[in-house]
């Protein structure tokens, strides 16, 4: 499974999409945009992750119509964090399920 | 092999789902009564059960509302369209033909994990159930509780308003 995740701020309105939501998951091999590959305020990750867990980082029960998510990704309990500040480095950074696990953060 | 997953909203749906997919088992969110019966070509169906009082819990926590005494008995009196009684009847038949799963037993420890798996057919894969708990749709660090609101006006009212039964029949 691919994810596309946020790693800035989209805005400061609890509807607007923060650093840390995953914004989508793929297939593996997933055929993404150049804008998806490129731009800055966003990472691709793959990572092996059961459906369950797919579910749980796209949903955003109480909040429909908005994009605020209920998981987050904590990327300074990744590895390497600094892949995900500035600009990318890597068109996808590969990820261990375990590590995605261990960073994920439900919000308050 | 052909696992429907099934249970009662609020039951621990997701939970069940996560524990069949911990066992290599793919698995998805089913909310299906009695009377509308099983997709053709089911070879496994596990129904989960939960506590009906945490069903309410669960319920006003999801739906991020108080959990009070009073939004407890409420919610008894009129789940959605009807009595919590009235709406766990459409799933009890299950409970007969089903493969039973209690989400109190599921969060414990890894024998209810052990037991699906030979129900379902396939090898325990050690570690499993420690991965079980966090990251689904609807976890929550702290487990809905309904002895936070179990006070003694509710109790009278639950017991009064056929409570008592509901619980006997589901096995609490």
């Amino acid at each position: 499974m691919e994810f596309l995740v946020r790693v800035v701020d989209k805005g400061v309105a609890v509807t607007c999409s923060k650093r840390g939501d995953v914004l989508s998951a793929c297939p593996d091999g997933w055929a993404w945009s150049p804008e998806e590959l490129t731009n800055d305020a966003w990472r691709i990750v793959s990572v092996n992750v059961l459906q369950s867990t797919v579910e749980a980082f796209l949903s955003n029960a109480g909040f429909v119509g908005g994009r605020r998510r209920e998981w987050m990704l904590d990327f300074s309990l990744l590895p390497d964090p600094s892949l995900f500040t500035g600009v990318r480095t890597l068109p996808i950074i590969p990820l261990t399920r375990k590590q995605c696990t261990d960073a994920a953060v439900k919000k308050p | 092999m052909n696992v429907f997953c099934n249970g009662f909203p609020k039951s621990g749906n997701h939970a069940l789902m996560k524990a069949c997919e911990l066992l290599g088992v793919p698995a998805v969110v089913n909310h299906i009564p009695y009377a509308e019966g099983l997709p053709e070509g089911t070879t496994h169906h596990v129904l989960i059960a939960r506590d009906p009082r945490n069903i309410i819990v669960s319920w006003l926590r999801f739906h991020r509302d108080v959990v009070a005494p009073g939004k407890f008995l409420a919610r008894f009196r009129q789940f959605e369209s009807r009595s919590l009684a009235e709406e766990l009847a459409q799933y009890e038949k299950w409970l007969w033909t089903a493969y039973v799963i209690r989400y109190e037993a599921l969060i414990a420890d890894d024998t209810a994990m052990r037991e699906l798996a030979r129900y379902l057919g396939v090898p325990y894969l050690e570690g499993a159930w420690e991965e079980l708990d966090g990251l689904t749709v609807t976890w929550n660090a702290i487990k809905s509780d309904y002895r936070d609101v179990w006070t003694p006006e509710v109790i009278a009212a639950w017991y009064a308003e056929g409570g008592g039964k509901l619980l006997l029949r589901w096995g609490y």
